[in-house]
């Protein structure tokens, strides 16, 4: 109970802390100023499987990108696609050059197997990632490239924000976890000096980072977990970029958000199991840099504490010996723990909140307890199968993809640019807009 | 237990209760129903950056104001008015403005604007044509098509865009950003959050050329050529280097490098970075602590220090330049590159001393400042003198 | 130097030009940041010395609700709250053991279980936390069931509820200075909320402190577990949550009223 305490507290301070470092902005690490000044040789990398529904949005996004075409490099992995993806991908192909689809007929299944493959084919210094249901505005790969001025930099995290709000009330709710997430965790953990976590899409890694650490871990169910914390034992950093937005489709129901949620459990906390001892010995790390790793790799093991916290408080009101007058301090610390402890996810949601100005998201606070309670379940679920497996050897759970519902040409629009006739004119997009033409948004 | 009475009163307490739970949720209830079926609209999914993005979004919102608006009656001779809410908008000719003239409405010339010293210009101000402000004067904000000179000690409560050149007076203060499609030039007590333009120059512009080469003896390499040692001395200690692999290593510790170096891949210094003057940087360089680049050096690649960074005179630099603390471009930099505009962004203060020239953009957090360069100082600093 | 936050002139500045939709930082100053601690310390003092007449008021108004709901009430008996200050005061409702309590009561239980179970059917979001509270009826049955002797009487219950709820009112204005007190853009608007939310779990106590008597009375310790895990702390987080989320809305539509009616604009 009292160990327990002591974990849940922690974590409990460190929302706290990064909520209140975000809603200060300490330390701001400025790499906007940057944005269409770094220009490498980018390759984009979009993985694709039985994704007819959204293919198409996320290539034409791609294409009204104000990348220079001559440097910007687009590879579709079709991973074998049963349904009219390959044809959607040969036709953009055949219309614009820098689209070089790779179809990927056999081998292993999943993103990490397939993104392996795709990486051997790329000729960018700068891989960046797209999960097919996301559509990037026409900004973004300039944004998401200029922290690479930065040589420590191996990796950059963009934000992504739902866009199907108002699907389902868990749509909402998830719309303000990952508010919370990117605008206040990742924001203020990259502004003062950790580094950020790395998510696999509307994200990027330096190519020659990536090969230096080994590539993809095809046999990770997080592969962006795990590629954040083999750069980080090399001494690179993962760096965030707040302004680097993209919309994504968070599940609408539960059972999607379950399997979603326990992907995430069990990668997470395989990826504690590799890296800790690592971590820990790390030569390239500060102290305080340690903990913040050991603290995000082991944030999903706080939910089986909550329930023995949970327990243990109904176990403690029904045993009579337990109901005899105890010290002040000692109580108020329980009394404190058990008001702030589970207080500070919120915190960190008002916070993101308050700065997005999502107001009438922001009262729906209340709800999101049952996201809480729902999460708690889910992860001690998925927590238990992870170790059943790890001690009984039976096989895990392969690569899962998360369902998709949108349908085709039902996504958020990109507002304006040029359509495909327009290539020759901005071919290379300026830094300096001469006149009142041409307007955006 | 208990009579039908009393339990009845606790039923309708109880129901009271669960309506008292229930209120707990009715704001979240509301919101629900307020957002569902709806799909967030909260990216700007056109937005594209654009260094000039106030002077453009300006000039985007009075084209719109000009042909939506209706004119106002009572307007002068040669003056159109527009009401647009509280404020006014006055269209005219040209404008030429005595001496301590306060100007409340937003004022568009359609061709020459100027005005006397201390003028007090209240809203926006739009020129078609070249632009004056007398000395002293303040503005809201500024956007010209043709050149704009800003006198001296004026004062731009937010940001300045033109199309033409734009001179920043001395002392003159931009609370944001200046822009100019041209070039600009930055006297010595200006400062301003930010400049771009093809061209920013401080005063004392020198464009006597200087070559680059790396001397043939004395050099320390980083790292050491293929087949070498790495032998310890000027600063440098091979042992402290480490790879981090994909070509770019690692120094635990400061790197102070006494002689000229010679940086051939990326590096990232655990600790404060310098170099003697005349050095060669190809990679990119970070640094935890300060960095400090030797007179007459050329930079080659990115330049990122989490503390101060500073330019000696005469550096060539070819990349981007971060600083986490203060920035200082000492006197006779350049920072030019091909195909791409240079950058340079501190934190803090970012000055500029005379004689420097930047191809793109410098801008910080605080204020960029351009400062005079001592007469001794310029006496004492022709490229090849070697001051440190 | 935002300049979505510069003044002068008499024209707003025009904030839209700012190419974000974030609000970039909230910082409060330091003297805010002194006030909003200081104003914590001191409301902490202030409940601290006034215990146990606050401690008397609940009682007192826990009493007047008894009244009114017909539960029946024997006293007031004094109790220790905390070593060193001075005894607080619990009911002593009867409280029937396992085998007096009613069939009614009983069939109550059955029906919980049973709604809940049709809840977490419907509501997939809702599944963990209503399996979760079938547990605890069903172990609060059986429990019941095999440890007939067990009791928990109200005065015992009036001690712990009084002991819980005078630490929550104590350390509530630390909670409102992360909640309330730092995030408001305009620190009044931080103290009003935060004097409301502590008013609010003041009465909320009374509220939920009679329920579960009046629950204690009718069902003995069958529903118990299960309200002691949803009216005790959660209870607590849940009105701070809520308070939480419409300060930051409010102060959300404070901070963004400028670039709403700019947006408004032709």
């Amino acid at each position: 109970m009292v160990l327990s305490m002591l974990f849940l507290g922690a974590y409990a301070l460190r929302h706290y802390y990064l909520g209140y470092a975000r809603m200060r902005l300490e330390h701001p690490r400025e790499m906007n100023e940057f944005v269409g000044f770094v220009m490498p040789r980018v390759t984009v990398l979009v993985p694709m499987h039985n994704e007819e529904k959204v293919a198409r949005d996320i290539l034409q996004a791609l294409v009204k990108c104000d990348y220079d075409w001559e440097l910007l490099e687009v590879i579709p992995v079709n991973d074998r696609s049963t349904d009219g993806t390959r044809g959607i991908v040969d036709d953009f192909a055949r219309r614009y050059p820098f689209i070089k689809p790779y179809h990927r007929l056999e081998g292993a299944g999943g993103k990490p197997a397939a993104l392996a493959e795709a990486s051997d084919l790329a000729t960018g210094e700068i891989f960046l990632l797209f999960d097919a249901d996301y559509v990037p505005g026409p900004a973004v790969l300039k944004m998401l490239t200029a922290p690479f001025a930065d040589p420590e930099v191996g990796a950059v995290m963009g934000r992504v924000v739902p866009h199907n709000i108002g699907d389902s009330l868990l749509s909402v709710l998830l719309s303000l976890e990952r508010c919370a997430g990117y605008q206040s965790a990742q924001q203020a953990r990259f502004n003062l000096g950790f580094t950020a976590q790395f998510g696999g899409t509307v994200g990027g890694v330096r190519a020659s980072a990536l090969r230096a650490v080994g590539g993809w871990n095809p046999e990770s169910l997080t592969e962006d977990t795990d590629l954040t914390m083999a750069l980080l034992l090399n001494g690179w950093r993962t760096a965030y970029v707040n302004r680097a937005e993209c919309y994504e489709e968070v599940p609408r129901n539960w059972a999607v958000r379950r399997r979603q949620l326990s992907r995430w459990v069990m990668g997470h906390t395989e990826c504690l199991h590799n890296y800790w001892p690592d971590l820990l010995q790390a030569r390239f790390l500060s102290r305080r840099e340690k903990a913040d790793a050991i603290f995000l790799l082991g944030m999903y093991l706080t939910a089986p504490l909550i329930v023995v916290g949970w327990v243990a408080s109904l176990v403690l009101f029904i045993i009579p010996s337990a109901h005899v007058v105890p010290v002040l301090p000692v109580a108020m610390l329980v009394i404190g723990y058990l008001l702030f402890s589970n207080q500070a996810t919120f915190f960190e949601i008002g916070v993101a909140a308050l700065l997005d100005g999502t107001r009438t998201r922001a009262l729906l606070m209340p709800l999101s307890l049952l996201n809480f309670f729902a999460n708690t379940g889910a992860i001690c679920h998925a927590l238990g199968k992870f170790y059943w497996q790890r001690i009984w050897g039976s096989g895990g759970d392969g690569w899962y993809k998360t369902h998709r519902t949108r349908l085709g040409g039902e996504g958020p629009e990109v507002g304006a640019g040029p359509g495909p006739g327009g290539a020759a004119r901005h071919r290379v997009r300026g830094l300096y807009s001469a006149d009142g033409d041409g307007e955006r948004g | 237990m208990g009579s039908g009475v009393e339990q009845m009163g606790f039923l309708v307490f109880s129901l009271l209760f669960a309506g008292v739970l229930y209120l707990h949720f009715l704001q979240a209830h509301r919101a629900w129903r307020a957002i569902r079926g709806r799909q967030s609209l909260e990216l700007d999914m056109g937005y594209v950056r654009m260094e000039n993005y106030f002077g453009h979004s300006f000039r985007r919102k009075l084209k719109q104001w000009l042909a939506a608006l209706p004119m106002a009656p009572g307007a002068g001779a040669g003056v159109r008015v527009y009401d647009h809410g509280r404020e006014r908008i006055y269209v005219t000719r040209e404008v030429r403005y005595p001496a301590g003239r306060v100007e409340r409405e937003m004022v568009v010339s359609e061709g020459v604007f100027s005005c006397g010293p201390n003028c007090d210009f209240q809203n926006e101000v739009m020129v078609r044509g070249e632009g004056e402000v007398g000395e002293g004067s303040m503005l809201q904000a500024i956007a010209a098509d043709g050149a704009l000179r800003l006198g001296q000690g004026v004062t731009v409560r937010r940001w300045v865009d033109a199309a033409g050149r734009l001179t920043i007076g001395a002392d003159t203060t931009i609370h944001s950003r200046a822009t100019s499609r041209t070039g600009i030039e930055f006297l010595p007590g200006a400062c301003a959050q930010s400049l771009f333009a093809p061209e920013i120059v401080t005063e004392g512009r020198d464009d006597q050329p200087a070559g680059f080469s790396l001397r043939s003896s004395g050099v320390v390499q980083i790292p050491h050529r293929e087949g070498g040692t790495g032998q310890p001395g000027s600063g440098y200690d091979p042992a402290r280097l480490f790879s981090m692999g994909g070509g770019t290593y690692l120094y635990e510790g400061n790197l102070e490098v006494t002689a000229p170096l010679h940086l051939r891949t990326p590096l990232v210094v655990r600790g404060n970075f310098s170099c003697g003057s005349e050095s060669l940087l190809e990679g990119d360089l970070k640094a935890y602590g300060k960095i400090t680049i030797g007179q007459g050096s050329m930079v080659k690649g990115n330049l990122v220090a989490e503390g101060d960074l500073l330019l000696r005179p005469y550096v060539y630099f070819q990349g981007l330049l971060q600083a986490g603390h203060e920035m200082r471009i000492s006197r006779g930099c350049r920072g030019v590159r091909s195909g791409l505009p240079v950058a340079a962004h501190a934190t803090r203060v970012l000055t500029l001393e005379s004689n420097v020239v930047i191809y793109g953009k410098v801008s910080s957090a605080e204020r960029v400042l351009a400062v005079s360069t001592p007469l001794a100082w310029l006496q004492a600093s022709q490229p090849g003198a070697g001051m440190q | 130097m935002n300049p979505a936050i510069s003044t002068g002139g008499r024209a707003a500045p025009r904030t839209s030009i700012y190419p974000h939709r974030s609000v970039r930082s909230v910082r409060p100053t330091r003297s805010r940041r002194l006030a909003a601690w200081g104003t914590a310390c001191l409301a902490f003092g202030v409940i601290g010395y006034f215990a146990v007449p606050l401690m008397a008021l609940h009682s007192a108004l826990a009493d007047r609700l008894l009244t009114w709901t017909g539960i029946p009430n024997a006293g007031w008996e004094e109790v220790a709250v905390f070593p060193g200050l001075e005894p607080g005061k619990a009911p002593l409702v009867p409280v029937p053991a396992f085998a007096q309590v009613s069939g009614k009561a009983r069939l109550g239980l059955i029906l919980g279980m049973v709604v809940l179970l049709v809840m977490t059917g419907r509501i997939l979001l809702f599944r963990n936390l209503g399996n979760f509270l079938v547990v605890l009826l069903g172990v609060s049955a059986v429990g019941n069931g095999i440890f007939d002797t067990f009791r928990l009487d109200a005065r015992v219950f009036g001690q712990i509820w009084l002991r819980q709820e005078l630490l929550v009112w104590m350390l509530m204005p630390f909670a409102g200075v992360l909640l309330f007190l730092l995030p408001q853009p305009r620190l009044r608007m931080g103290l009003a909320w935060m004097a409301l939310a502590q008013t609010y779990g003041f009465l909320f106590s009374v509220l939920r402190f009679v329920f579960c008597l009046g629950m204690l009375h009718y069902t003995g310790l069958l529903f118990m577990p299960l309200l002691w895990f949803a009216l005790g702390t959660l209870s607590d987080l849940l009105y701070l949550l809520l308070f939480f989320s419409m300060s930051v809305h409010q102060a959300s539509g404070h901070l963004w009223g400028v670039r709403d009616s700019w947006r408004s604009q032709p």
